[in-house]
């Protein structure tokens, strides 16, 4: 820590004081100054062209554009409180990642932890609450950690270096959006010099800029004092922590997710007795994050698979965040929260609250030496705590026995019955969540204290009423069939007349309301249902009131809409249980009673479509039944009404909204222009006519200004000046133009969305706020921030049973066909630092979305007329389509892919990384395939060909496809032909030998192999080792085999017959006719006649004088051959040493080059080595 | 899987489960009728679904009475025709490729052949004059297009429609409070193989009507000859109000071809029409009687932002559509009363729809 002593203290620039206020005087003076200059002399400060302002406005317009981003829409901004961030401790092991987080909680919360299970809550300040887990090792603990970390601290052995798990946590990170990542350099302590601890440091903070971005913060930690980090390091931490801002990230923006904090087997233990390996029913626990967790939402974890939620509750916030405003946190606000580490002291429950106590801080302070909490101020909570721990009897018996009464304020009642709505814990949040709260930790042991609210909750109230009387209702209806109808219509007629009887009562008397708005008879909105009572029951009304006004007609149906309530209860009510078993056996009840009703005749089809409930006519058209049953306008009251809906005679006529121009527009156009007329509405049209005349009115009138002005000074001054002058104003004016347009377009850009955004934003906050809460969970789920218990039925034993909370949980929601699976097209990219390009159809693990799977992947390429091709192996560094079987997931989400997931693979375990582009259901990659053939019968152009096809079918599907033979003859399949089944006949450009093969090259669709195997790491007692399907590569390594060898592909010795050709022989009636420099000569050996054949073989004799110069000419003969070889001799020697002297020269010339070279270079290197040094 | 009975909102739940991706199997479609099973009408939906998206599973049983689908990607694409039959009209149809054809692959052009205008569907002059403007308001601007370019009374049909629908990656919330005043009111009488005479009897009644109530009603008499006007004779009249807010109400009547004979006269049929609109008007809201549905759906398809819509009656199909929502989608509107303009206004959270199927670059 002490290398920076021996350095000067750095001036620091006063930044406030009397020092710093002169200057800022100083500042602006010289700001007013200049523009007091530029107001002097304005054309300084000008473009002197048009065409310089022009390019001025492009360059700022370019610059514009790069600042300028698609505004990322935080939904976050609608929750009630944010939830604790997620602040992961990522490393490889033995950096220190425990003692970092066991410093850090000591240094927010006075806490002094021993390990670190699970995720830890904490409240770190007035307003933001920090849950901190540590990764370990393991790559799918890396996978999940990425997925969920709003803030990571990458740890670093700065005396190792960086380590391979680093750089594939960061790929990971970069697949699943950014979060924020501050580095930590640990084991700073090792480095004795100063010197190079100074350069350590700066080739750390330069890889690690290089990784995430230039200026990340990367934190010092240097050596443990008693086991922790020091202090003050810690504390400017967790200072960066705590003023730490997050952007959103779109996939988390997107999807609800849950990180479990807190884990339950609930599964009956008499069950499990029985069958220890029985499904699991579980709760998992954690603050909502994202976006809205919905109830009914299908769920993925993590390693384990895709749920469907049997029930979520809010609760109590677990870990609160302090209510008053305060300045600083006291002890008692400074809470601590993590479940799964037993460190907390408070854990709630659906229907109780554990309450756990440390035994060091015993309730008489036994130990004293606990220098952690200070007991002296003991909260009402940790009295009744205490009181409950002391007291004689047992719960049971108490509970038995009598009531408590806990609070002064609210009674209490401790019962065994373990219902308590959702509502309950959504009201009393406030209450339990204070009183329990503040109860002190006594001892460790845990006691369980159930509770039940005496008042029962008034919408559970209501709604059980309701179903009460849904059940009497469908009593009656059951019992009561064959009178049916007769009531149905007395019940109307009661209906009726209510109605009109109290149209006063209606709107205030919520129950008559109510009573009305029954499903069963319901009068005017249940539609075709009973369309035929209603009609009669129209008849009815009107015979009894004939002379009823319009306006009571009207009050029916201001009364229709009065009860928001009961219209919501009619759509949605009678099925808020169980909503889908409920109504088919309802609808199952309705089928019978049909059928006894319509027993025997065969009904009519309209009639049965009227009638029975589920087979109506199926039209959004809303059909009113006949004239009578519309409103009378012509009665002047309604009419008056009616004329209110209107847009007033004199509007109309003042604003020019009356349209008798429209309508040579239309006429001309039949129909189409219907929308246009709403949208381009004709005043705006009329506006902008008038501004572009204003526009040309005020040219005119500059132009006539300039001309006066010219007429005044036009006599002194020459033709030229005007000229210029001219030319200047127009100029400016051009300036202008562009100024205004790229300032106009700015705003539009800058205001729409964002202030959409925003506006957006502000209805969403607003909507629901005066909400029920348990309407409003109805309504949008649960909103973000909420400490939710989700229960689980039916989960594999072993994700109970191996339970490990040292891997991290996730529940991340689904959306809608995000639950499928279907063929995704990828763009793909091989990671450089992977050694081995991938291979088409070897399996690939990959983490995309929440999911973490096993697939394989078929690569391909798109070439340029459009084809998708198969590739075998993906390109070394360019990025290609692949194409695999899995979760639809939607387009632009990034995914990660790794050949094994396992730790034992010393190399770099990224293997690709890449975005979805597209989903299908059947993709389009072909390969290429070449169908191969011999020419049987060759005439002339035409051609016979066979073992290309096994069928005339075939052949018959290729007709017309070109074919090729492979000296470059093209050709074209003909017909099959009649005899060996798949021959064909084709005809070709030219000639084809009987020795060509010919060839027919077409594409082959292929499909990658469906195969979709989730990763199941949670559910393994080794969570490390999750075996997937191995690559026939890894097979073959194991058992020793090789790659097996085509008996064709092997290369081998050629062996090619010697061709005889049997002489052409040239009949002699041609040979007669042949000039004579065709004809076949009298070959030597070649006997024609006997004659001949006698003259050759004859023995000859030379006279002596004959042999004599035969002899001579023989002897001279050789002379001159000798001579010649002599020569010959002479002038390849003369040659030889004529090259060995150029040899040598070469030679010495080239060891001067390499010398020079030499020396050269190494007075570079001197040279540089200098400037290094400097 | 979901689990249905009967023929009853047979293209809600078919497009419900598209849309969601979830699975459903109907059974007891029509089992106690003369003619059990679907009917050729449906069958036809059936195909033009298939011919929209791919990989979706439809599974009949030998009787037609029970049907499972399972959905798949939602292509889209150009150049697609479809035959519609006579049992129902063109619009039919159009109202389900409408739900799906912003969230399909590609946009969707397609010409379909059929019955234009009849009187159990919507016709399609309110489907271009009233409909589409609402599903512009949820951010399809441009390349939204209905075209009739042959007219098709019932029964024998012979029109020809060209429906072009852009694609969308999300949709956009609206906030469609404020209902205005009726601005104007437009419409269209057509004839199609009758007397021109039988469109202009019609235009002069209902325009007489509404006279009194706004100046500004123009409606447009179209007749239609030769191959353009389908096979079968036939009237009507469309009717749109208006509001100063760009919400649109529509009425409509069609003058059934036996209604020739029947004695109900055009006169009838106009002031029929008239007075409908001046009910749909009464009724409030800026969405008519046979568009909630619609508007509805595509609320609930929004981005994770409230939507808000002031709808006047609630028709027996909306109310089922809500339900279908909840089951499919897991939304529950929040339904509130205006007292004052007897309206109801719908309240929901979008799901955070997004096109799946829009591929990226």
């Amino acid at each position: 820590m002490d290398f920076t002593k021996d350095k000067k203290k750095v001036h620091r620039v006063s930044k406030a004081g009397a020092k710093a206020n002169k200057k800022k005087a100083a500042k602006l003076k010289k700001l007013e100054q200049n523009e007091a200059l530029r107001n002097k002399n304005p054309k300084a400060f000008v473009y002197s062209s048009a065409h310089a302002a022009l390019k001025g406005q492009r360059r700022t317009l370019d610059l514009e554009q790069k600042r300028v981003n698609l505004p990322v829409i935080d939904r976050s901004g609608t929750a009630i409180e944010t939830p604790p961030y997620v602040v992961a401790v990522v490393g490889p092991p033995q950096v220190g990642k425990t003692t970092l987080i066991r410093s850090l909680i000591k240094n927010y919360t006075r806490h002094s932890i021993q390990e670190v299970k699970g995720p830890i809550t904490i409240v770190a300040g007035k307003k933001r609450r920090l849950t901190f887990i540590e990764c370990n090792n393991d790559l799918n603990s890396m996978i999940d950690t990425a997925k969920v970390a709003d803030l990571v601290l990458l740890l670093i052995d700065a005396s190792y270096g960086f380590e391979m798990e680093t750089f594939e946590f960061l790929n990971v990170l970069k697949t699943h959006g950014f979060p924020k990542v501050i580095g930590i350099l640990t084991h700073l302590d090792s480095f004795k010099n100063n010197k190079k601890l100074k350069k350590t440091k700066k080739r750390f903070k330069d890889r690690f800029w290089h990784e995430i971005y230039q200026g990340a913060k990367l934190f010092y930690l240097s050596g443990l004092i008693h086991g922790k980090y020091p202090k003050v390091e810690i504390h400017n931490l967790a200072r960066f922590i705590s003023v730490a801002n997050f952007i959103p990230l779109t996939w988390r923006n997107t999807h609800p997710f849950v990180h479990v904090d807190r884990f339950e087997d609930t599964t009956d233990q008499e069950l499990l007795r029985n069958n220890p390996k029985a499904d699991r029913n579980i709760c998992l626990y954690g603050y909502v994050r994202g976006t809205y967790l919905k109830p009914h939402m299908k769920v993925h974890i993590p390693g384990s698979g895709d749920y469907q939620m049997k029930s979520v509750t809010s609760l109590p916030d677990p870990c609160p965040l302090p209510n008053e405003r305060k300045k600083t946190l006291n002890e008692k606000e400074r809470l601590l929260y993590a479940p799964m580490g037993d460190i907390g002291n408070i854990q709630y429950d659906k229907d109780a609250v554990y309450v756990n106590i440390p035994q060091r801080n015993g309730r008489s302070t036994e130990d004293s030496d606990d220098d952690e909490y200070d007991s002296e101020s003991q909260g009402i909570g940790e009295g009744m705590v205490k009181n409950l721990r002391d007291s004689k009897y047992t719960l049971d018996e108490k509970m038995k026995n009598s009531e408590i009464t806990l609070f002064s304020d609210r009674s209490i009642k401790f019962s065994n019955s373990d219902e308590l709505s959702d509502k309950d814990y959504y009201d009393s949040d406030n209450e339990d969540g204070t009183t329990t709260t503040a109860s002190k930790p006594d001892t460790r042991n845990r006691r369980k204290v159930k509770f039940i609210d005496l008042k029962k909750n008034p919408t559970e109230m209501g709604s059980d009423d309701e179903d009460d009387d849904d059940k009497m209702d469908e009593d009656e209806e059951d019992s009561d069939d064959d009178s049916e109808d007769q009531e149905e219509e007395d019940e109307l007629e009661d209906d009726g007349k209510l109605h009109f009887e109290d149209e006063e009562d209606d709107s205030d008397n919520e129950k008559e309301v109510l009573d009305y708005y029954d499903p069963d008879n319901v009068y005017n909105i249940k539609g075709s249902d009973d369309e035929d009572e209603d009609e009669e029951d129209d008849n009815v009304e009107e015979e009894e009131v004939e002379s009823a006004k319009w306006k009571e007609n009207f009050k029916f149906t201001k009364s229709n809409i009065n009860s928001s309530v009961n219209l919501a209860k009619l759509i949605y009510g009678d099925r808020d249980s169980n909503k889908n078993s409920k109504k088919e056996e309802e609808e199952e009840e309705e089928f019978f009673k049909v059928k006894k009703g319509g027993f025997g005749s065969l009904k009519l089809k309209k009639d049965q479509d009227a009638d029975s409930g589920y087979n109506q006519v199926d039209t959004s058209k809303y059909h009113r039944d006949v004239l009578k049953d519309l409103n009378d306008f012509t009665s002047p009251d309604l009419k008056e009404f009616i004329l209110k809906k209107f847009v007033s005679k004199t509007d109309l006529l003042n604003t020019g909204l009356v349209g008798t121009d429209d309508h040579d527009n239309e006429d001309k156009v039949l129909f189409g222009d219907f929308e246009d007329l709403e949208t381009g509405e004709k005043f705006s049209g009329n506006k902008k006519s008038e501004d572009s005349d204003e526009e040309d009115e005020e040219e005119e009138n500059e132009d006539e200004e300039n001309e006066d002005k010219e007429g005044e000074e036009g006599k002194s001054e020459n033709i030229y000046d005007k000229e210029r002058k001219k030319n200047r104003n127009s100029k400016e004016e051009k300036i202008k133009k562009i100024n205004a347009k790229v300032e106009s377009e700015e705003k539009d850009w800058a205001g729409d969305l964002n202030d959409q955004a925003k506006k957006q934003r502000e209805i969403n906050q607003k909507e629901f706020e005066n909400d029920d809460a348990f309407y409003r969970q109805q309504y949008e789920g649960f909103p973000i921030g909420v400490y939710v218990r989700i229960e689980f039925e039916r989960i594999p034993c072993e994700f109970s049973d191996y339970f490990d909370p040292l891997y991290p949980i996730i529940i991340g929601g689904l959306l809608s066909n995000e639950e499928n699976l279907g063929m995704v097209n990828v763009s793909i990219k091989k990671h450089r630092w992977h050694k081995k390009i991938l291979k088409s159809n070897d399996p690939l693990t990959m983490s995309m979305g929440w999911r973490r799977f096993q697939t394989i992947v078929m690569y391909s390429t798109k070439d340029i007329n459009g084809r998708n091709r198969m590739l075998k192996y993906t390109p070394e560094h360019m990025h290609c389509h692949g194409s695999f079987y899995g979760p639809l997931t939607p387009p632009g989400t990034g995914f990660i892919a790794f050949n094994n997931i396992n730790n034992n693979q010393a190399s770099f375990r990224v293997n690709a990384t890449g975005t979805v582009l597209d989903l299908d259901s059947t993709i389009d990659v072909v390969k290429k395939l070449k169908l191969v053939g011999q020419p049987t019968k060759i005439l002339k152009k035409t051609c016979f060909v066979h073992g290309m096809f096994n069928s005339k079918l075939e052949v018959a599907k290729f007709q017309g496809a070109t074919i090729r033979t492979v000296s470059g003859i093209r050709g074209q399949i003909k017909k099959a032909a009649s005899h060996p089944d798949g021959d064909f006949r084709a005809t070709f450009e030219d000639k084809v030998l009987a020795s060509d093969i010919i060839f027919l090259r077409t594409w082959y669709k292929v499909q990658p192999i469906k195969f979709y195997n989730p990763v199941t790491s949670l559910l393994q007692r080794n969570k490390i080792q999750w075996q997937g399907m191995k690559t026939v590569g890894q097979l073959r390594y194991e058992k020793g085999l090789r790659a097996p060898v085509k008996e064709d592909s092997v290369y081998g010795e050629v062996e090619r017959v010697q061709k005889k050709y049997t002489p052409l022989q040239i009949p002699n009636s041609l040979q007669a006719e042949l000039p004579f420099h065709l004809k076949p000569k009298n070959q030597s050996g070649k006997i024609l006649n006997e004659s001949d054949r006698l003259l050759r073989n004859r023995v000859k004799v030379q006279e002596p004088e004959e042999k004599r110069v035969k002899d001579l000419i023989q002897r001279l003969k050789i002379i001159k051959q000798r001579k010649i070889e002599k020569e010959d001799e002479r002038r390849q020697l003369k040659s030889q040493q004529l090259q060995e002297k150029h040899d040598k020269q070469e030679k010495v010339r080239l060891e001067r080059q390499k010398e020079q070279k030499k020396r050269k270079a190494k007075l570079q290197a001197l040279g540089k080595g200098k400037k290094t040094k400097n | 899987m979901l689990k249905y009975q009967g023929c009853t909102h047979f293209r809600q739940r078919i497009i419900c489960a598209t849309l969601s991706g979830r699975p459903i199997k109907i059974t007891n479609i029509r089992d106690e009728d003369e003619k059990p099973g679907l009917r050729d009408f449906e069958a036809s939906f059936l195909r033009l679904i298939d011919k929209v998206t791919n990989g979706s599973k439809i599974e009949i049983n030998t009787t037609g009475t029970a049907l499972t689908y399972i959905p798949g990607i939602i292509m889209g694409g150009k150049s697609l025709t479809h035959e519609c039959g006579q049992s129902r009209g063109i619009s039919y149809f159009v109202e389900g490729l409408l739900c799906l054809g912003p969230f399909a692959k590609a946009a969707i052009d397609i010409t379909l052949t059929g019955i234009t205008n009849n009187d159990l569907d919507l016709t399609i002059d309110t489907l271009r004059t009233t409909t589409l403007p609402i599903i512009r308001k949820f951010g399809l601007e441009e390349g939204l297009s209905i075209k009739v370019l042959k007219r098709g009374a019932p029964p024998n049909g012979g029109g020809m429609v060209n429906f072009k629908c852009p694609i969308v990656p999300q949709l956009r919330a609206v906030q469609l409070v404020d209902e205005g005043k009726i601005r104007r009111i437009r419409g269209i009488a057509y004839a199609t193989r009758v007397s021109p005479q039988f469109s202009n009897r019609v235009l002069d009644t209902a325009k007489g009507l509404l006279l009194e109530f706004t100046p500004d009603v123009y409606i447009s008499s179209d007749h239609y000859r030769g191959t353009e006007s389908g096979l079968s004779p036939g009237y009507g009249l469309t009717l749109v109000a208006e509001t100063t807010t760009g919400c649109c109400l529509s009425a409509e009547c069609m003058g059934s071809s036996s209604g020739i004979d029947s004695g109900e006269s055009p006169e009838d049929l106009g002031k029929k029409t008239a007075l409908a609109l001046l009910e749909e008007i009464l009724n409030g809201g800026c969405v008519d009687s046979h568009n909630q549905s619609l508007a509805l759906l595509f609320m609930v398809l929004c981005p994770e932002d409230i939507s808000k819509i002031r709808l006047g009656k609630i028709t027996e199909y909306t109310m089922e559509y809500l339900r279908h929502l909840r089951d499919f989608f897991g939304v529950t509107f929040k339904i509130e009363p205006d007292q004052d303009s007897k309206t109801v206004i719908f309240t929901c959270l979008g799901i955070g729809f997004k096109n799946m199927a829009r591929s990226t670059f």
